[in-house]
């Protein structure tokens, strides 16, 4: 039995330890905002808040998640400034890559409140989006940050 | 009308059938916005005059959406159009995805699938007659009811109300009299200052819906008992499985079943984890690649001498002879593109359950229509025991206009008799793709003494797309898709010889990528107008506009587009700036570009990017820019970066990491303007894609002194053009 917290709430399972994260989480959680996109840890789509920092859910087993915080989209609220700078800056086209944008761009902030663009696109360089919305991202990072209004 | 009214039967029972599938949610912006309705929502009762819109009694309006949402904004844009021409209050707008049903159809194309940019285009007229159709109903019901003339009566944000008297009734009130309402005279669609919504920046309804996560995909999709399939496919191009070892799969919890299906191998478990893990435990012996020699170098080689091979004559027009004699200057050049890959963020998927008289199919899919069509074959049954959702998707670009996913899950579901969410790796993904052909071109035209093209010659070597797609197209052996803009260029070819060279031997399959055959030749038509330019020693701008007399509207999006960048100003010290225009889907559309380079790393840096576009009126002019940048960006990606790999006749590309494609630190800024014209609505999905590799190409000559005649403009070809030229 592992467990750990997934928006706040325990959760135990017994599904094989080697499972990644990711596919918990969508397929037997049901919180599917949180997208499967390559299983390979390079598009980012995956991204979840781990203990607060950024991951790639499909690189972390059950096992290395047990007794950890987890957050994924659906736990943040949709009041969340980053969640509502997205909307202001109409920032999906597809939006699949979206919810691991926005968690990575949480994190980023948590850490780092009022980045440079510079520090933006560092950190939010491997998230890709083959829609292209990077310029948007980048926009309301900096308008969730304060930056511009 | 017979038609419609079943159709409006399906839909219902096709609702009541999924009822238990879908999810309540209402996510709206500000409260101020129309809002998507997944399925299985109740249909109101209320007044239905036609099959896009039911004014409910409740005074909600719902529409339905043919087009599918792969990330255009076509669940904003189409139903605006809907509600705009019916007076509705856009706040109580509901949006829905329609039924694959025939009604939904796209006029032109008689099929309902949402390709070539064209939903607006196509729907806009069928659209406002629609919403204009119920708005007539309404005012005449209100006036019977009053007792006064209809010309007495006004519309305004759902309510009728009238004039001399000040009475209003809501559409809701109308709605069961308007219901019984016979129609006589005629159809009168709004003047066009009169719009409320088409012309308006209405924030997309679907925004809120995946920034929350709640936006259900394809691969999102949940049913009960579901089980799951990753499907071992051949590494080679027809190859099929000749033998198993399955030992590596003992012991994997949760593997179902194995077994093989056409010319791959099903992998069925409890749940993806275990699924994937079976595929990887498999081992498949292959045999019989349709080409076992396909790799790039067969691929470069090919494409070389196709070149030397004359090919068959799509256009000739003009007295060439007579066109060089009066030439003053002659130019030649050849281009070279790579296979591209769609990559969509969502791998390819699907899920199905078939069951003995009956088959419900949840699709990420842009062809409803070819969905149904592989439905009906797949299972033998009839359209009204075959329920389709379409699902949101994660990107497609063209790659879900195939339906080969969905065949695959009804097949396994068909034999397992239980839902089946199938799933692509992203290996499956990028060696399994309908590709961007490769292809190569030679072009070959004249100018006289004041900067006027003379002839024009072009000779485009590819495969064919269509042949596979739509054989019935390909026109004497000649594919529209690989000529497509060089005919009816604007440009101004007094003299045009046009030629195909159908390269049969290459063996990779071939499908629709963002702006089809755009994708290449805009970039070798506007890399070779800019070579002429500079070899008659005119400004690339001046050069154009001198030849593009016929067509005003590109010569006006082309100086929209160069005042906006600052062309006359020139680059920044250090930089280099280019330009090119394009005609595709109906629209013009210019772009500038500004480029830097580092000459010791190669490093290209697209500082600034600035679009004009002529799309005719704009319905939603913040998404045409939305489009227009991710378009570019789009393109911009495959000519810095992308190509897919061949190796012993299969794609040798898997994944991200062999197929970078552009990032954050990658991206120029972006500016797009439209430009206004008074024509109706044209395409805009395909329209920044096209003009992004030549503008950028351009850039670099003009900055650096290189031409790029092969793409992708990775740093080692730069380096290597750099070196040469300093020579
Ligand atoms: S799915 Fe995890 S990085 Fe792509
Ligand atoms: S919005 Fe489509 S991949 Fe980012």
């Amino acid at each position: 039995m592992i467990s750990f917290f997934v928006n706040g709430k325990v959760v135990r399972t017994a599904s094989d330890p080697a499972t990644p994260l990711v596919w918990f989480i969508r397929e037997e959680l049901g919180l599917t905002g949180t997208k499967w996109g390559c299983g390979q840890g390079t598009c980012g789509c995956c991204t979840v808040m781990v203990d607060g920092g950024a991951e790639r859910s499909c690189q972390m087993s059950l096992q290395d998640a047990a007794s950890r915080r987890i957050t994924t989209i659906e736990g943040i609220d949709e009041a969340h400034p980053v969640k509502v700078a997205w909307l202001r800056e109409s920032v999906p086209e597809c939006g699949y890559c979206q919810p691991g944008q926005i968690m990575n761009a949480i994190a980023l902030l948590s850490l780092n409140p009022r980045p440079t663009e510079e520090e933006i696109v560092a950190a939010m360089d491997s998230n890709l989006c083959r829609c292209g919305t990077y310029n948007r991202i980048k926009r309301a990072i900096l308008r969730a940050s304060g930056k511009i209004k | 009308m017979k038609a419609a009214a079943e159709g409006r039967l399906s839909r219902r029972a096709f609702l009541k059938l999924l009822g238990s599938t879908g999810l309540l949610m209402s996510v709206s912006m500000d409260g101020v916005a129309a809002v998507f309705e997944p399925e299985g929502v109740k249909d109101s009762a209320g007044f239905s005059p036609n099959a896009w819109l039911l004014v409910g009694r409740d005074d909600k309006v719902t529409i339905y959406c043919s087009g599918c949402e792969i990330g255009q904004g076509v669940l904003t844009v189409l139903p605006a159009i809907v509600a705009d021409e019916l007076d509705a209050d856009w706040k109580r707008v509901r949006v829905r995805q329609a039924p694959v049903s025939s009604e939904y159809e796209d006029p032109v194309w008689e099929s309902q699938v949402t390709a070539g940019s064209a939903s607006v285009h196509h729907f806009y007229m069928l659209l406002r007659r629609a919403g204009a159709q119920a708005r007539r109903l309404l005012v005449l019901a209100a006036a019977k009811h009053w007792k006064v003339p209809e010309g007495e009566c006004r519309t305004r944000m759902g309510w009728v109300i009238h004039l001399p008297s000040g009475k209003r009734m809501s559409y809701g009130e109308l709605a069961l009299m308007a219901q019984s309402q016979g129609t006589k005279g005629q159809l009168v669609l709004k003047k066009e200052d009169r719009f409320t919504l088409i012309g308006r920046e209405l924030p997309r309804i679907d925004a809120g819906m995946k920034i929350n996560g709640k936006a259900r995909y394809g691969m999102d999709v949940i049913v009960k008992g579901m089980t799951y399939c990753v499907m071992k496919r051949p590494p080679a191009f027809g190859a099929r499985p000749a033998g198993m070892d399955l030992s590596g799969t003992s012991g994997i919890l949760g593997l179902e079943a194995v077994f093989r299906i056409g010319d791959k191998v099903a992998v069925v478990a409890d749940s993806p984890f275990s699924a994937l893990k079976g595929a990887e435990g498999i081992k498949v012996e292959w045999k019989g690649a349709r080409d076992p020699c396909l790799d790039d170098r067969k691929i470069e080689g090919i494409l070389n001498r196709a070149l030397h091979v004359r090919g068959k004559v799509h256009t000739a027009r003009g007295n060439m002879k007579e066109a060089e004699r009066n030439s003053f200057l002659i130019h030649e050049s050849s281009y070279f593109l790579p296979y591209l890959a769609h990559a969509t963020m969502e791998p390819m998927n699907c899920t199905a359950f078939v069951e003995k008289d009956r088959c419900r199919i949840w699709a990420p899919s842009q062809n409803p229509s070819a969905v149904l069509k592989a439905a009906r074959e797949e299972t033998g049954l009839d359209p009204q025991h075959i329920d389709i959702e379409t699902t949101f998707m994660g990107g497609s670009f063209g790659r879900r206009f195939e339906v080969d996913f969905v065949r695959e899950a009804i097949k396994v579901s068909s034999r397992l008799k239980r839902p089946v969410k199938l799933f692509w790796t992203r290996s499956d993904d990028f060696t399994h793709d309908y590709y961007r052909p490769a292809n190569a071109a030679r072009i070959r035209a004249g100018v006289d003494r004041h900067g006027c093209i003379t002839f024009y010659e072009h000779r485009v070597a590819a495969p064919s797309v269509y042949y596979r797609i739509e054989r019935s197209l390909l026109d004497d052996g000649i594919d529209p898709s690989a000529v497509e803009s060089i005919h009816n260029s604007a440009y101004s070819f007094p003299a045009l010889h046009l030629e195909y060279v159908w390269l049969k031997e290459l063996s990779p399959p071939l499908g629709f990528w963002r702006s089809v055959g755009n994708s290449h030749n805009c970039f070798t038509i506007e890399s070779f107008m800019d070579e002429l330019s500079y070899r008659i020693g005119m400004d690339p701008l001046e050069f154009r506009l001198r030849n593009l007399k016929e067509h005003p509207r590109a010569a006006r999006v082309l100086k929209v587009a160069a005042e906006k960048a600052g062309w006359h100003k020139g680059p920044r010290r250090g930089r280099g700036m280019g330009i090119c225009q394009h005609f595709l889907v109906y629209t013009y559309v210019a772009a500038v570009a500004e480029v830097s380079l580092d000459a010791d790393s190669g490093r290209l840096k697209v500082h600034k990017v600035v679009c004009a576009v002529d799309c005719g009126r704009a319905v939603n002019p913040a998404i045409v820019r939305q489009q227009i940048e991710g378009g570019f960006l789009f393109g911009l990606s495959a000519a810095l970066r992308e190509k897919v790999s061949f190796v012993r006749g299969g794609a040798a590309t898997t994944g991200f990491s062999d197929y970078p494609i552009l990032t954050m630190s990658e991206t120029p800024e972006i500016e797009v303007h439209i430009v206004e014209s008074g024509n109706e609505p044209t395409g805009v999905g395909e329209v920044g894609t096209a003009p992004a590799a030549p503008a950028v190409a351009n850039a670099l000559f003009n900055g650096f002194g290189i031409r790029i005649r092969r793409l992708p403009m990775s740093p080692r070809v730069l380096t290597g053009l750099l070196r040469r030229r300093d020579i």
